[in-house]
């Protein structure tokens, strides 16, 4: 059932199925949508639109009904939830393509990985809700996995759920957590408090986020300023047996699938606005003058230019090519991992880079270079920090040449 | 309603070369959608979504009209089917040309209740071949049109003038150039590009639509740049009367 159903996810319209898999050429189809993509950016949410969200600190309502109005917030989802299937490789284009048109795509257009998981392991009312959501233009739903003494180690979660009286009560604090103040719907982690099975332990279920007994709290954050990211204390939120998000016990396991996904598309995410930012400093280059000449001419930045360009090539790469691998249905395990590292890194020091071709007026808010930097660092930390990725990636290697 | 949204297939502004001769280079040009087009593409999905009826495209012009990719953008924004002339005979045609051989196209297509048209091209705006087609065709032939509502076998428009909007009713068929105020296109969505690669099309050669006299009533000679000046980077400072003075006489030399 789950591998059909992950089959529709990954349909391929490549007009040409002959198309040798070296051709690095976009179809038709996938040019016309990115022409698409930029129409619709450029007439209606200009940097101004998104500066504006930035310092306000708000979520863009307008970007987000409109995207979902356009029918863009559904690419990649299958007929039967009214998506519209498209391969990997096309929705990662996408979403390089709306980054590097300053468009937040983490807060805007991320919420596709996780419906891939609401479809695999949802009840249809769960994956109604959360089909609803996203078609209007709202958070699709937040995920309370994160607590203060579990971040990167989640096996220490200590939320708990407890059955009684035929009801289910969840009682702990999670943080991180994103979309709470805005999703309809937040999906649990949660430790049961009947068993020490660790095999059996953690159960992930569905609640309303306005439930008595949820409280929720905004942080401030360095950047991505267009996503809320809460504190959120659970005491005794009544749920149903219903609402429980998968199997019983496997809490974990069903979300290690979607984080595949987020790897390969985190790399899309970080993407981008590196390319967005070295196309800024590139301009620049060419117009600044100092020393009576163009800054473009001195070997200092030119060298910066020439290794940002290397860098976004590799990214870009890796990137496509671990999306082809899920289109061909080839495994990317340590791969996700390889590509999640590389590419937010990478696109950290581009965008760093590029900041420092600007000088003086990069560190102002006057220029987009000042917002792309602070939400690239983000990519660095969420959906795994760098480090996790080495961990995970290395497991793999030492496993893969062990005897 | 049967309705015919014409287009011209145009270069990308961006990739146009000027060589050292001033002429223009289309070589490295990528081609694209006339942009003044688009609008009177909308408006014929406008009317066939509120009225009924059936929308299709016709592009004439050399061989580029026959590229894949445009066919399904064009097709991607609504028309159900398309009709083209390729033919590089119609390379550089003057207006006269290119009514003439939509004419025939749409008369070969058949019946029509009306043939929409953008304002001007993308590239040369002559703002000519909407009124010739419909001269042409023998029929009513209006332009600067802002609102169109179908009523009945006619079509109530409206033309934005300088001080006044005029509001006519039109008896069909007839030939309608619309503004860019008309509408604002639609942009594709992934569903429709995919069903834009579907959809019919027909393409013919200018002998297959019974145009081959190439009867030219003008002639391109050349197409050239504006003549480009180095600025002179003549610096005056301060603000006395003796400088503004200097500044009138550098100026009253140049004009």
């Amino acid at each position: 059932m789950i591998k059909e159903k992950r089959a529709v996810w990954g349909e391929n319209h490549n007009e040409s199925k002959e198309r040798n898999f070296m051709d690095f050429k976009l179809s038709e189809e996938q040019e016309l949508l990115l022409e698409s993509i930029r129409t619709f950016v450029s007439q209606n949410f200009p940097e101004s639109y998104w500066k504006e969200c930035d310092e306000s600190q708000r979520v863009p309502y307008e970007f987000l009904k409109a995207y979902a109005d356009a029918g863009f917030t559904m690419l990649g989802a299958p007929e039967e939830l009214g998506g519209t299937p498209i391969d990997f490789v096309t929705r990662a284009l996408v979403k390089i393509e709306l980054g590097k048109l300053g468009v937040p795509v983490f807060a805007v257009a991320s919420s596709d990985i996780m419906l891939h998981l609401v479809h695999e392991v949802g009840t249809p009312e769960q994956i109604e809700r959360c089909v609803t959501s996203l078609k209007d233009g709202r958070a699709m739903m937040a995920l309370l996995a994160t607590e203060p003494q579990a971040g990167s180690d989640a096996s220490a979660i200590a939320t708990t759920y407890t059955r009684k009286n035929g009801k289910v009560y969840l009682n702990g604090h999670k943080t991180f957590a994103t979309n709470s103040n805005e999703a309809e719907q937040a999906v649990v982690i949660a430790r049961n408090s009947d068993t020490s099975d660790p095999k059996k332990i953690f159960t992930a279920w569905f609640i309303n986020p306005k439930a008595p007994g949820v409280k929720i709290e905004n942080l401030d954050k360095v950047g991505q300023h267009c996503i809320k990211t809460c504190e959120v204390y659970l005491e005794d939120v009544e749920i149903e047996e219903k609402d429980m998000f998968g199997q019983e016990g496997n809490g974990f396991v069903q979300l290690m699938k979607g984080f595949e996904t987020e790897r390969l598309f985190m790399g899309a995410l970080a993407l981008g606005p590196a390319i967005g930012a070295f196309e800024d400093a590139a301009r620049y280059a060419t117009q600044r003058i100092q020393f009576k000449q163009r800054i473009g001419e001195f070997q200092l930045i030119q060298e910066k230019l020439v290794y940002m360009k290397i860098k976004i090539e590799n990214m870009y790469n890796m990137v496509m090519k671990t999306a082809w691998m899920l289109d061909n249905g080839i495994s990317i395990r340590g791969i996700a991992e390889y590509n999640k590292l590389y590419c937010v890194q990478s696109a950290f020091e581009v965008i760093d880079d590029a900041m420092q071709i600007f000088g003086g007026i990069g560190y102002t808010n006057d220029l987009r270079i000042s917002r792309l930097w602070r939400d690239a660092r983000f990519y660095r930390i969420g959906g795994g920090t760098d480090q996790i990725q080495i961990m995970v990636a290395a497991r793999q290697i030492l496993k893969n040449f062990s005897k | 309603m049967n309705i015919i949204a014409c287009y011209k297939i145009v270069p990308e502004e961006q990739d146009i070369v000027v060589r050292p001769d001033r002429s223009l280079s289309f070589d490295k040009a990528e081609w694209k959608i006339g942009q003044y087009d688009l609008p009177a593409v909308e408006a014929g999905m406008n009317i066939v979504e509120t009225a009924g009826g059936k929308l299709s495209a016709l592009s004439v012009g050399p061989k580029t009209v026959e590229n894949s990719k445009l066919k399904k953008g064009i097709l991607s924004r609504g028309p159900e089917e398309l009709f083209l002339v390729a033919d590089d005979a119609l390379t550089n045609a003057d207006t006269h040309q290119t009514a003439d051989t939509l004419a025939k196209a749409v008369q070969r297509i058949g019946d029509f209740d009306l043939v929409l048209c953008g304002e001007g091209s993308g590239d040369f705006y002559a703002q000519q071949v909407g009124a010739q087609l419909g001269e042409l065709l023998g029929v009513p032939v209006l332009n600067a049109v802002s609102k169109i509502t179908a009523e009945g076998g006619k079509v109530i428009v409206e033309r934005t003038l300088e001080s006044e909007v005029e509001v006519l009713e039109v008896a069909l068929p007839a030939v309608i150039s619309v503004t860019t105020d008309i509408n604002k296109p639609r942009i594709p969505g992934m569903k429709e590009i995919l069903a834009a690669g579907k959809k019919p099309v027909t393409t013919w050669n200018l002998s297959e639509i019974g145009s081959n006299d190439l009867n030219r009533t003008t002639e391109v000679r050349s197409t050239l740049a504006p003549q480009q000046t180095d600025r002179k980077r003549t610096v005056l400072e301060g603000d006395s009367d003796e400088v503004v003075g200097k500044l009138y006489e550098f100026l009253r030399k140049e004009l």
